[in-house]
């Protein structure tokens, strides 16, 4: 991709420059000398991608679906939509404060 | 090595894309793993600023996602390669039509941005630096850069064959062992 308007010729000369590099490397023959400290570190971000990967593809079945949690196990208070009419549910009676136990004293 | 191709991996057409680009990931060796990083370094070296780990993150999640097809017979590695060109390519491009916009108002001619020029003449200058003492490997890269802009490869009556291959060997070592990225800004 050359911008006719880097009117220096640069970033074109920088860009093919960094073409040439990348295709040696693709093209190297050598077995590089290994870094396990540097390729461990590519390992982690590629394993890390990938299951994010397999996460993402889990079969729906195995997905939480909201409100799947709330059948099993219901709320304390009303289930919301729970009732017919528009009237706002009656609050609680205020529940009285627990007296402290003695040996809190 | 870079033999990892798409159709190795494969077991049938009907398998996807993305699986294919998962099991081979988790076969690459270190060397493999050493080559992929390298080219994420010298891609992300295009772009001011860049960090190779998110671009070769970013190149990751797009093959892995399904965004970009891995085509049958292409390596692993050109292909990852080739997603990171993209990614900076229209990285380039949306800062160039930035810059393009601020100036629709004035008078200037339309520019590259200046920090690209500025990094791109500091990377060739610290290119020419690193081989200054090694002739051979400045006009393989010349030569083959011309190559790429599509101009004559003018270096190559200059350099033997066997030169040429020498040379080549020095360069690959010297970026796979990191000593050129460590020299470039």
């Amino acid at each position: 991709m050359t911008d006719i308007r880097d009117r220096s010729g640069l970033i074109a000369r920088w860009r093919a420059t960094v073409d040439v590099l990348e295709g040696v490397v693709l093209a190297a023959a050598d077995e590089p000398k290994i870094d396990t400290t540097e390729a461990d570190e590519v390992r982690r971000l590629v394993m890390v991608r990938t299951a994010r990967r397999r996460r993402n593809t889990l079969p729906a079945a195995w997905m939480r679906r909201p409100g799947t949690l709330a059948q099993i196990v219901p709320d304390d208070g009303p289930a919301r939509g729970a009732t017919a009419s528009d009237e706002p549910t009656p609050r609680p009676p205020d529940v009285p404060a627990r007296p402290r136990l003695a040996w809190h004293e | 090595m870079l033999d990892l191709m798409r159709s190795d991996i494969t077991a049938g057409a009907a398998e996807s894309s993305t699986e294919a680009v998962a099991r081979a990931l988790a076969t690459l060796t270190p060397s493999d793993l050493m080559r992929l990083k390298r080219l994420a370094q010298l891609r992300a070296r295009l772009l001011p600023g860049a960090e190779w780990d998110e671009l070769l993150n970013e190149a990751l999640l797009r093959a892995l996602d399904g965004s970009r097809r891995w085509p049958e017979g292409v390596p692993l590695l050109t292909f990852i390669a080739g997603i990171m060109r993209s990614l900076v390519d229209g990285r380039v491009d949306q800062r160039r039509r930035l810059v393009e916009h601020a100036l629709a108002g004035s008078e200037l001619p339309p520019a590259a941005p200046a920090d690209m020029q500025l990094h791109a003449r500091q990377c060739l200058a610290a290119i020419a630096q690193f081989f200054a003492a090694d002739a051979d490997v400045l006009a393989l890269i010349a030569a083959l850069a011309r190559q790429y802009l599509g101009g004559a490869d003018g270096a190559a009556p200059r350099l033997s064959k066997k030169r040429r291959e020498a040379a080549r060997k020095r360069l690959a070592r010297a970026i796979l062992r990191g000593q050129l990225d460590g020299f470039l800004p």
